[in-house]
This record gives structure tokens, sequence and C-alpha cells, in this order.
């Protein structure tokens, strides 16, 4: 019950549907399923092997970890460093986004929002809340500023002063509240029927299709794949560095190939079965798929606000449970929130011997500071930023270095047996070789086909680059087309609204900077330790 | 919805109730230590939660 518990939260129920609206649900769908079968399940087994490894060899986060698995490779720790930053980066976003969930849980139950009635004013609603617009509902950002504040504080309380074994006995009890009341809204989203008898074709049953209809001429665009790999990821936590650090206090007594399999496949029957059974059908219900996919367009974490308080307004004691619905999965954000907290904490405590409240001090003046330009700059895109590059792109690196060090360096054979110690469940043995060779070469495909994709179009198709009298070109026309339209328009953003660019190359500069101020921490830390073996 | 969504659809909620009921029967069968006795091994931090 706890696992089935912990497996629900805010990436099944609000970045599970946008990311599906935003790539053509029907090609997200089939990568998606892929990905969890190919990456997530190895990748649930070999953070948790790597974790308990690490943790019997006294490191509770990558950079050991790492160290200890490549001993002749001075640098590895480095790379490493990510399975810091990954965790930083995202809570940072992350944790403004669950102080909606608690704004949005007063909201329902004062009838804030009561008054918007179509897709057009709970996005006005929205916007003015997110300080991107001025109306009647909102003049600033001080409505926002002040949940926050209550939201960031209480994650402080609950790291700080060691009330989580009661958090955590309340989310035992209230995660599969959420749960049970995830079925009741699914149930009341089927009933929907169509919602505007004026557009009979904007109906639950096409919003199921929207979601489950294989479109497979876009599984052709790379970035479907990128964003299928990335949303398993950040659902399962793997690719974080999150469950490197849990896994670290287990014993060699404990399961780590039956709890891995079980907190994977809780997590998709609350994403897939559940989260893809409200908000998208609902979405298409109400607006259709051109306004869905704008409003997911609009923001990473936007269509479930926009499209929840509608589902809810139509049922009896509907502010109730509105304010039910967004206050679990509040709770359900806390937990996350926490977990991506320990890595940093744990490194300060095991690397630098600092004590657990001073280490929590130093990642909550942290985070603080960097969580600004999340709210302020919102409508820039520097949260959809920090998820690309920190909740998508790092992730699927650092996946990528993991596997490669767990099957190739450190040695299947070994990894296959330390996998099994103390395991009830025998893992078939055919994921040997997709451990060994299909998870590390999906995941190099992932990466090198987004950043090659239009150079490998356009080779495929080179009538593309034909102009009239000419003859087809080579490989040289098309890298130097590739450097020249693809990937340089991509790295500097010119696909962005040009006001918005110092925003864009802020937070990518900042999000360099913390990563270099990481791996100097981590410098640091082993030159520490040099010192003391050193010494006589 | 058309007939292959259909399909994709049955298929994905067989796979995922399947595998999630497997390892539900097996936990609940082992009495696996993972899911109650290991908590005790963890810091008094730790939730256990993974990141959703």
């Amino acid at each position: 019950m706890a696992v089935a518990g912990s497996a629900i939260g805010l990436g099944n129920f609000l970045r599970f549907p946008v990311q599906a609206a935003q790539h053509d649900p029907g090609a997200f769908m089939i990568p998606y399923f892929i990905a969890f079968f190919l990456l997530g399940l190895p990748l649930m087994w070999i953070e948790w092997t790597i974790g308990r490894m690490g943790g019997a060899l006294g490191h509770s986060t990558a950079p050991g970890m790492f160290d200890s698995l490549w001993k002749k490779n001075r640098f590895i720790k480095y790379v490493g460093t990510i399975g810091l930053f990954g965790p930083i980066v995202i809570f940072v976003y992350y944790i403004y986004v669950e102080s909606w969930l608690l704004a949005y849980g007063f909201f329902s139950l004062s009838g804030k929002y009561s008054g918007c009635t179509s897709e057009q004013a709970l996005v006005d609603f929205l916007r003015a809340y997110q300080g991107l617009a001025v109306n009647q509902h909102f003049s600033s950002l001080a409505t926002a500023y002040v949940f926050f504040l209550i939201t960031f504080g209480l994650n402080l309380v609950v790291i700080s002063f060691g009330i989580q074994r009661g958090i955590e006995k309340t989310c035992k009890y209230l995660l599969p509240v959420l749960a049970v009341f995830a079925v009741i809204l699914a149930i009341r989203v089927l009933f929907l029927g169509t919602p505007d008898p004026a557009k009979p074709e904007y109906n639950v049953l096409n919003g199921i299709g929207f979601l489950w209809n294989p479109n497979w001429a876009a599984l052709k665009d790379a970035k479907v794949w990128l964003a299928a790999a990335g949303q398993i990821f950040f659902t399962l936590s793997v690719g974080i560095g999150v469950i490197l650090t849990y896994a670290s206090y287990l014993t060699q007594k404990d399961d780590v190939a039956l709890s891995g399999l079980t907190a994977a496949s809780a997590n998709e029957v609350a994403e897939v079965i559940l989260g893809g059974s409200i908000v998208i059908p609902a979405a298409f219900a109400f607006f259709g798929p051109t306004v869905t996919a704008r409003i997911a367009n609009g923001g990473d974490f936007d269509l479930a606000f926009v499209t929840m308080p509608l589902v809810l307004k139509g049922i009896t004691l509907g502010r109730f449970f509105g304010f039910l619905w967004f206050i679990l999965l509040f709770f359900a954000g806390i937990t996350s929130s926490i977990s991506l907290a320990q890595p940093l904490v744990a490194f300060l405590q095991d690397e630098f011997h600092l004590s657990k409240r001073r280490a929590i001090y130093i990642f909550a003046a942290g985070t603080f500071i960097l969580t600004q330009p999340c709210i302020f700059f919102i409508g820039q895109g520097v949260i959809d930023e920090m998820n690309f590059w920190g909740g998508t792109f790092a992730l699927v690196v650092f996946a990528t270095v993991e596997t490669i060090l767990f099957s190739w360096i450190f040695g299947i054979h070994d990894a296959w047996a330390e996998l099994h110690l103390g395991s009830a469940l025998r893992v078939p043995r055919f994921y040997r070789v997709i451990i060994k060779y299909v998870t590390p070469v999906f995941l190099l495909a992932i990466l090198g086909f987004w950043l090659l994709q239009k150079p490998v179009t356009m080779l495929l198709d080179r009538t593309d680059l034909l102009s009239a009298g000419e003859t087809p070109v080579g490989i040289p026309q098309v890298l130097r087309l590739w450097l020249s339209e693809d990937i340089v328009p991509m790295l500097l953003a010119k696909d962005r609204p040009v006001e918005n660019l110092p925003y864009i190359w802020g937070t990518r500069i900042g999000m360099i900077v913390l990563f270099a101020f990481l791996s100097v921490l981590v410098f640091l830390a082993w030159r520490r330790k040099g010192a003391r073996r050193s010494v006589p | 919805m058309t007939a292959s969504g259909w399909i994709f659809l049955i298929l994905a909620w067989s796979a995922i109730l399947g595998l999630f009921l497997f390892a539900l029967l097996r936990t609940l069968r082992s009495g696996n230590k993972n899911m109650s006795g290991s908590k005790n091994q963890l810091t008094p931090d730790e939730t256990k939660q993974p990141v959703q």
C-alpha cells in the first residue's frame, strides 16, 4: 500500500498529460511504453543496485558511487555531479508548481475561480495568478508568492524538524485516498460525454482516442522520443540520483529487484490508467485537440490547472472535492520535494561532515534564491528551460553514463549477481541483454538523433535540398545546413521570442554556474579525502 | 477512437495491470522485506517516495 501510494504524484497528473499533449499523444504513447520497458525498468534495477552497493561502500550520492564503480577514472565523479545537479534544478521549479496546488485547493474551497466557466477564463485566471496578466482575479504576484512561501516553509519544516515520520504516515493514508479519488474522477470524466452539444466531435471517447490512436508518422520526430524518455525518467525518479540515495540505506538482504518492479508498475498504473483517463480526455472534451495542445504548450504544468476546475465544477460538492483533489496532490508533491532534497543534503553530510541541520540550511538558502527567477520570470520561459535541460536532458545523460558504468565498467556478470542478492524475484534473463546492449544504445540513440535529426532527415530526403537546376548535395552541405539551420539556432534559442532571450540565457548560464559550483564541491570533497588518507 | 486505438489501449492497460498485480502478489507472498522491514534501516529522513 505504501509503495502504491508513493507512486502517485505530480508527474502522473500534471506533467504526463502536458508532455503527451505537447507531442501529439498518439505518437507520444508508443515511445513512452518502449521507454518504460527498455529504459525505465532496467534503470530502476540499475539505480537500486548501484545505490545499495554505494551505501555499503559509504557513499550515498552519485559522485562517490561512480568513483567506486570506476576507480581508474579520476573524472567520473564529476559526471556524477549530475546526480546532485538534476535534483536541485527540478526542486527549484517543482516547489513553485507545488505551491500552485496549495493555492488552487484554497481557491476551490473559497470559490475564487467558480466564476470561470470557460477555457479562456481559466487560462486568464492562471495567467493572472502567475503574474503574467492583470485582471479582476489578481493584480500582482503577491498571492502566488505568499503560497510559495508557505509551501517552501512547510517543506523546510518537514525536512528539518523530524516530523517527516508523521508526514510519511499521513501520506501512507492520504495517497491511497488520492488514488481512490482519481478513480472516481476518471469515472466522472467518462460520463462527461459531449460538454458542448454544438461541437459533437469534442467528446470523451474522442479524447481517449486522442491519447491512444497511434500516430506512426509522428514517430520520426526525435523530440517525441526524448520527451517520452524524459517523462519515464521523471515519473520513475530514475536518472535523477534520488533512488541512488534512498537505496544506499538498504542492505544485501533487501530485495531491490522486486522493489524496483513494484514501484515502477504501481507508478504506471497511476500515470497511464488513472492520469491518462482524467486530464487529457477531459481537456479534449471541453476544448478540443487544438486548444488542448495550445494550453499544454503554454506551460509545462498548466493543463491540469485549466482543465480540472471545469471537471470538478460539474459534480456534487464540487468545491470540496476540488479542495481535496488539489490538497492531496499537494501532499504528494511534498513527499517528492523531500526526496529531491536528499542527494545534496546527504552529500554535504557525507563528504563535508556537516550536521543535518546545517546541510539543510545550505540547501534551503541556495534553492530559495534559485527559485526566484522561476517565480518572477515564468512568462519568459525560465521554468520550461529548466524543465528541459535539468528535468529531461540531464536525466538522459546521467542515465546513459550510469548504465554504461553498471553493465560495462562494473561488468554485467557482477552487476547481475549484485541485483539478485537477497532477491525473491528472478529478473528474466533477456533483461541482461537489454541492460548491457539495448538500454545504452537506446539512450545514445535518443541523444544522437536529437542532435542529428535534421541532417539524417536531409540525407534520407535529399530532394529537400535540391534547388532548381542543381545537383544532389552531399554530406558536407548537409552538415553545413544542419549547423546553420538546426543545431546552432536551437542552441542559440532562435525559436524563442527575442525579448525572452536574456532570460533564457540567464537561466542557462545559471545552470552552468550551478553545475560548476557542485563540481568544485566534489573536487574539494575528494581533496579532503586525499588529505585525510595522507595523514599517517 | 479507432480500432487500433482500442487495441493499443487494451494491450497497454493489460501489460501495466498484469505487471503491477504480479509484483504486488509476489511482494505480499514473499512478505518482502523491502516493503516493511527495510524502512527501519533508512535514516529518519527517508520517506522512500519516488519523485512523481
